[in-house]
């Protein structure tokens, strides 16, 4: 059934933002609230590329990666060797400032008005249908990206990454180059992003600001955290959880509500109580939040 | 012999009976149509209040006179949440459970993105009060509003015979507006007027007063306000009494009549010309008697692609959404309760906006 | 006079800033929370205005004293219901801020829910106005200016002066020496929310006659008031309302130049150009070493 194909669709790239989101948060500690700028970035960069400069979808997607991967780099590379606190509040304004550029660079991004027709994948003349189609274009590129970090996470890297999650200054103590690493991180979160972005434009072919900001950012943490930080498997029951459960909603729920706002005030109430009494979420692991 | 005519004629009553139950089902089944808007976040009360009424208040009111066709016209609403996701979610989920054959829509950002779903189904996209012109780029789209750029022509012609010679714009960040500013200022430079300044603010923004500030700078004759929320339109009009600028005419568009900007009240919109369409007053008295508060122009135009719709089908003889597409594109002219659209051909009708002005309480008609 | 005109709105939205920067300065500082809710404390004082002035009737001189105490109770109720159990459990920074980020969604639905997301205003039409030839300035531009004269050095004089001003600033320079020589913590804290959260409330009374309430009212002062914090220099409460009045001058005389659409990537990009270059802040070499 097409709906249940496209909840499945958007699950999946919630599901592969979740994860790379995990690989900063949950291994690494690294607590940012950039990734949906870089999502983002990916999104537009995809758009840009095969609308305006007429690539293959290919092409585009690869790029796509590399643009988020630099921008990464970019905003890491000065702000990964500020403390925690300052930290997140540089990524907070990185935010804000990636939407209003986006939305002021016209010339660049078509506004507040966003850039359609992005081309559906093919090869060669076979090209992805929705539906059916789509789904397993997405499923496969997510399965990819989960087969990366899960490579990526039960390697000899993983501990490093928990030594500086858990206590930065007994890493380097250990040897570690804590920036260096943070950066690699960072800059890898940032590609794959952009990569999970190449696959929203593709989905919905079209693109506007209104989609990467501090909703998005918001719901992806809940995402994680819902699910549970520091495990794959978190990653992909926190976007389930989180996109089927409002979609019940629309067969319950009567005429007059506001099924937004309760909606709104249920994710709210969630986080709060997740972090009372079950902060490890679903299937996740107690690291990192207690001190 | 009497056995055979006897089963003959009991087949011919069974045959009977089965066809009258048949058709007797099909007649009972119900014509799909579905409404995606944003029923939260800020606009979700204007939306709720002017969107989705108008078209359950046809439905009702289309089903109480019997129906269409015989059959009952089930309306099914989904809330588009607050981007394009949201927007495909909806319709996706009324084209697979609900099996509409059309969807009424609105806005910009949301609108778009569903095109490329309703085209694959083939379901109707009746996005009423959207002004963007790619819309009826699409095969599957009817508008029922006048574009954004007619509504700049009709301001500078009118700001021309009032003898205004400068004139500044005010505007949120929108695309759709964006088109009313250029055809505005085609129009006017056009005329001999000229443009002494040309800000814009934010959907979020809480204040404009440095904007305000740089237009009173520029000392134009008459000031131009556009905006897509009554919000906006409420501050703009406050903090233009506010910051001292004094110009000799305000222009508006239609938000000008939000209950924002009526709630704000110490007359600050008094006087002010805007862009609208004209509600019929028959029209306009159902409305109130059956909801309880004032329709407005964007009421209207729900109300007629509702009822275009169902005209529509009335004439296809069918829902069969292909037939009934083209009949709408074909339809002529059809007199709705805002205005006379004509349909030739497509989906965009030949409609223009009238001009009106605050007097007190009351919106009057206004010619220059 | 264009000028001059915008760099009073300025000085007006400045003083906005710094009122919310420097109770968000104060909760920080003390608990090392970065109490994101804030905002929704801050549109819940607005509310209580509405409730009290609209609904009931109350006229706003008492209406005000009476909603200013309301909010620095409900700011303290958050860090009791929330934030201690949170502090009891051991939990980590990370896990505080998910939760005030909680706070913040939950409460601002529930304004929509109970209030609808109209723009509710609290008196008819346009603000009075004072004018000087070419400058135009409104009441609350006035009261702005009042406000900020009063409430800081009212502010200092706590702070150095009392009992528990003191304790606070030793709570913030070193907490665990604050235990150690027997400071109630969380009655200390408590205090922290109440002042903090006060001067939100104080801050939200000058927006709420002028413009109204609505849920998301709290979100445009919490961002800049994240960045007057960190343009200050964090752990300095001066240099926090510094930084509110600096960024409600730039966000105000850029408009002399460029158009109304760049003001938030100018905003966020002095966050940034600060965060990179001079981390401390403008002021950050008039405290100790700050552990970070």
């Amino acid at each position: 059934m097409d709906y249940l194909a496209h909840l499945l669709v958007v699950v999946l790239i919630y599901a592969s933002l979740t994860v790379s989101l995990d690989l900063m948060i949950g291994h690494t500690g690294i607590l940012t609230f950039g990734h949906a700028s870089f999502y983002g970035i990916g999104a537009y960069a995809t758009a840009i590329l095969t609308v305006y400069a007429g690539l293959d979808w290919f092409s585009a997607m690869v790029l796509a990666f590399v643009v988020g991967a630099l921008a990464a780099a970019l905003v890491g590379i000065p702000t990964l060797r500020l403390g925690g606190d300052y930290f997140i509040l540089a990524l907070f304004g990185f935010s804000l400032i990636v939407i209003s550029l986006i939305v002021n660079m016209e010339w660049l991004t078509n506004g507040p008005f966003g850039i359609r027709g992005v081309p559906r994948p093919s090869l060669g003349p076979l090209v992805v249908q929705s539906g059916a189609g789509i789904l397993a274009f997405t499923a496969f590129v997510v399965a990819l990206i989960y087969f990366v970090h899960w490579r990526f996470v039960t390697s000899p890297m993983k501990a490093a990454l928990q030594a500086i999650r858990d206590d930065e200054s007994v890493a380097m103590a250990l040897g570690i180059d804590v920036v260096r690493t943070k950066i690699i991180v960072f800059t890898l979160g940032g590609g794959f992003a952009a990569l999970s972005g190449a696959l929203a434009a593709f989905y919905f072919r079209f693109v506007t600001s209104n989609s990467y900001g501090l909703t998005t950012i918001i719901l992806l943490w809940a995402m994680l955290f819902v699910g549970g930080n520091c495990s794959l498997a978190g990653s992909l029951v926190g976007p389930a959880v989180l996109i089927f459960f409002p979609e019940v909603f629309r067969f319950i729920g009567g005429p007059g509500w506001d099924i937004g706002n309760i909606q709104e005030a249920m994710y709210g109430l969630l986080l709060i109580l997740l972090m009372l009494f079950r902060p490890q979420g679903l299937v996740g692991q107690r690291v990192g939040l207690r001190s | 012999m009497k056995t055979l005519k006897t089963n003959g004629v009991r087949a011919v009553v069974a045959a009977g009976a089965l066809a009258l139950a048949c058709g007797l089902a099909l007649a009972q089944e119900p014509i799909n149509i579905g409404v995606a808007l944003p029923l939260g976040g800020q606009n979700g009360e204007y939306v709720k209040r002017y969107f989705v009424a108008p078209t359950e208040l046809a439905t009702k009111e289309i089903n109480a006179a019997g129906g269409i066709l015989g059959r009952q016209v089930k309306l099914t609403v989904e809330d588009a949440r607050l981007d394009g996701a949201g927007a495909v979610s909806a319709l996706t989920k009324l084209i697979n459970v609900d099996k509409i054959m059309a969807v009424f829509t609105a806005f910009t950002p949301l609108t778009l993105p569903q095109l490329p779903v309703a085209e694959e189904k083939k379901v109707i996209v009746l996005a009423a009060s959207m002004e963007h012109p790619d819309l009826t780029k699409s095969k599957w789209a009817v508008r029922m509003t006048p574009t954004a750029d007619k509504a700049g022509g009709v301001i500078a012609g009118a700001a021309d015979k009032l003898g205004f010679k400068t004139a500044a714009i005010l505007t949120e960040e929108n695309e759709a507006i964006r088109i009313s500013v250029r055809s505005f200022t085609a129009a006017f430079e056009k005329l001999g007027g000229k443009i002494v300044a040309d800000e814009t603010f934010k959907t979020q923004d809480t204040e404009m007063r440095g904007q305000l500030t740089k237009i009173r700078a520029a000392r134009p004759d008459a000031v131009y306000v556009i905006v897509s929320a009554g919000r906006l339109m409420a501050l703009a009009l406050k903090q233009i009494n506010e910051s001292g600028l004094k110009p000799k005419q305000i222009f508006a568009n239609h938000l000008i009549e939000d209950r924002e900007v009526k709630s704000l009240g110490g007359g600050v919109s008094e006087g002010v010309i805007y862009t609208t369409l004209d509600i019929d007053p028959a029209y306009a008295a159902r409305f109130k008697a059956a909801l309880g508060y004032d329709a407005d122009a964007n009421s209207g135009k729900h109300y007629d692609s509702t009822m275009l719709l169902f005209e529509a089908i009335k004439r296809a003889g069918t829902d069969d959404s292909t037939k009934v597409r083209d009949e709408i594109y074909k339809f002529g002219e059809y007199k709705g309760t805002v205005a006379n659209f004509k349909f030739e051909g497509s989906g965009e009708p030949t409609v223009f906006p009238i001009l009106k002005i605050v007097k007190g309480d009351t919106f009057v008609k206004y010619t220059p | 006079m264009l000028l001059l005109q915008l760099f009073i709105d300025g000085l007006a939205a400045g003083a906005l800033y710094a009122l919310t920067a420097v109770g968000f300065a104060i909760i920080y500082n003390g608990s090392r929370i970065l109490h994101l809710a804030h905002g929704a404390v801050f549109a819940f004082g607005g509310y209580c205005l509405y409730v009290l002035v609209k609904l009931l009737g109350v006229p706003a001189f008492a209406a005000v004293p009476i909603a200013l105490g309301a909010t620095a109770a409900f700011g303290v109720l958050i860090d009791v219901l929330v934030y201690r159990p949170l502090r009891a459990r051991n939990s980590s920074p990370a896990a505080i801020l998910i939760a005030s980020i909680g706070v913040l969604t939950l409460c601002q639905a529930l304004y929509a829910l109970f209030f609808s997301t109209d723009t509710l205003y609290l008196r008819q039409g346009p603000l009075p106005t004072f004018e000087f030839g070419d400058i135009t300035i409104t009441i609350v531009h006035v009261l702005a200016a009042l406000v900020a004269l009063v409430v800081f050095p009212a502010l200092q004089l706590f702070l150095t002066r009392t009992r528990y001003g003191r304790a606070i600033r030793a709570l913030a320079d070193n907490p665990r020496l604050a235990v150690v020589r027997g400071v109630d913590i969380e009655k200390l804290y408590v205090l922290i929310f109440a002042v903090g959260s006060l001067l939100a409330g104080i801050a939200v009374t000058l927006v709420a006659f002028d413009l109204g309430v609505r849920p998301e009212m709290g979100f445009p002062v919490m961002f800049v008031s994240l960045v007057a914090v960190i343009v200050g220099g964090v752990g300095y409460l001066p240099g926090a309302a510094a930084g509110g009045f600096l960024l409600g001058l730039l966000q105000n005389l850029s408009l002399w130049q460029l158009s109304g659409r760049w003001q938030d990537v100018i905003v966020f990009g002095a966050l940034l150009v600060f965060l990179i270059f001079r981390p401390q802040g403008l002021f950050g070499h008039m405290l100790a070493t700050r552990r970070v």
